[in-house]
């Protein structure tokens, strides 16, 4: 599995759009999950869970909670993986 | 010997709770999960997970095989009260065919869970009981809700009846770890975040959600074949819960209190604004909460208290237990002011 940003964020949008009923190509990383992409806060808990099965990282439910924006995802998957390195 | 357990809607509120009672005590447990479910927090209990269509009997029975027990805690709970028939329909399937899978995979006992919505209201003022009869024909016709639970309960007992064992349980609304989904507990969230404008008076029981699923573990041992438990908590009036719950959580309280029927129409009216545009945010009331307030009433739960063990804590412990629970997880951010009006 690629973690490198690049990857990441591509299996962010893929999943999004999945999740979104969107083209991925329109997803932007400033886009607000419920605002802008129309993810409710269940489709939200799910893009994480879903991310978090991928990559194998184990975020808190507060982090999820917190993520708000399609860069707030990529970034989250980024520092647990990050953290799970130095560890 | 170690029970060996299977969970349907383990990734759920009650089942994560019913799999932490389970591994408490030991036991080996597995779970089933759909293809969307959090699965957060059934992976952090290190449980394994098993991907299930709960409507394909043959693949469920595999998945069920070498289980001594199954705790189904998957039924449904209506979200939007458009296309009820089909959301019933549905709830009896997944009921009929989890019992048939179970007959097929030789499992010893099924716990199911229904829902207290299933035990009919006594005309008197006096607690019902499991023998209560079912809702009067009115409220099933009306509520999408009750009609629901009552018919997936009834097809579960029905089917049944060729084996394996079933135990029914009742619970009423449960409070606690793991609402993820935020359920009853829109009670706090919504009082917390602003979220709850509007509110139905009427009788709320509420229970700590620990400890219906202690006494799911204790119906698979101890429970009656065939037989029906009402796990109940305490009942209050929804406005006192309410003020109760903004004290506790040291916030204002501003919901406004409609009467039944405005309470019904601004439900429908969220619930169609909700479905057309999800963008918009979660109903700032839902029909299902709606049914449950204005039908709610006491209730006994004096069998499972003497044949399961059943000892709910009080009601303030559980409304602070959920409330950390809640706030510990990031649940208790103020929202953006609610912007439903009566008037829409």
């Amino acid at each position: 599995m690629q973690t490198d940003n690049p990857s990441i964020e591509a299996t962010v949008h893929a999943l999004i759009a999945e999740l979104a009923g969107v083209d991925a190509a329109s997803i932007r990383n400033q886009d607000h999950l419920m605002q802008d992409l129309g993810l409710d806060s269940l489709q939200s808990m799910e893009l994480l869970s879903r991310l978090s099965e991928t990559y194998g990282v184990d975020p808190d439910m507060d982090e999820v909670m917190a993520a708000a924006t399609v860069d707030a995802v990529i970034s989250l998957i980024r520092d647990i993986l990050a953290r799970n390195m130095a560890a | 010997m170690t029970l060996k357990a299977m969970v349907i809607g383990g990734t759920g509120f009650l089942g994560l709770n019913i799999m932490e009672a389970l591994l408490q005590d030991g036991a080996s447990v597995t779970c089933t999960r759909r293809r969307g479910s959090n699965t957060i927090f059934a992976r952090r209990m290190g449980v394994p997970l098993v991907e299930a269509d709960l409507t394909d009997e043959a693949a469920l029975a595999d998945a069920m095989r070498g289980r001594e027990m199954v705790f189904m805690a998957a039924t449904p709970y209506p979200r939007f009260s458009s296309g009820a028939r089909e959301q019933i329909e549905h709830a009896v399937r997944m009921a009929v065919t989890c019992v048939r899978a179970a007959r097929r995979a030789r499992v010893n006992r099924v716990v199911f869970t229904s829902s207290v919505a299933t035990v009919a209201q006594p005309e008197q003022d006096t607690p019902a009981t499991e023998d209560a009869g079912p809702p009067r024909p009115e409220l099933l016709a009306a509520s999408p809700y009750f009609a629901m639970k009552h018919a997936a309960e009834t097809a579960a007992l029905a089917e049944a009846r060729q084996g394996p064992d079933l135990v029914v349980l009742n619970p009423t609304g449960c409070v606690g770890p793991y609402d993820y989904r935020v359920g009853t507990g829109i009670l706090i969230v919504g009082i917390a975040t602003g979220r709850m404008s509007h509110y139905v008076d009427g009788w709320v029981d509420l229970a700590d959600v620990r400890d219906v699923a202690r006494a799911h573990v204790s119906a698979a041992f101890r429970g009656q074949a065939g037989g029906r438990y009402i796990l109940s908590g305490e009942t209050v009036r929804v406005g006192v819960l309410l003020r109760d719950i903004a004290r506790r959580l040291d916030t204002p309280f501003h919901c406004q209190e409609l009467s039944p029927a405005e309470a019904i129409a601004f439900a429908d009216r969220e619930e169609e604004r909700s479905r057309r545009d999800p963008r918009s945010g979660r109903a700032l009331l839902s029909r299902a909460l709606v049914d449950i307030l204005l039908e709610g009433g006491r209730v006994d739960s004096a069998r499972a208290r003497a044949g399961l063990g059943f000892h709910p804590r009080p009601l303030g412990e559980a409304l602070d237990n959920a409330i950390n629970w809640y706030r510990r997880n990031g649940f208790l951010r103020p929202a953006a002011p609610a912007t439903a009006t009566m008037a829409s």
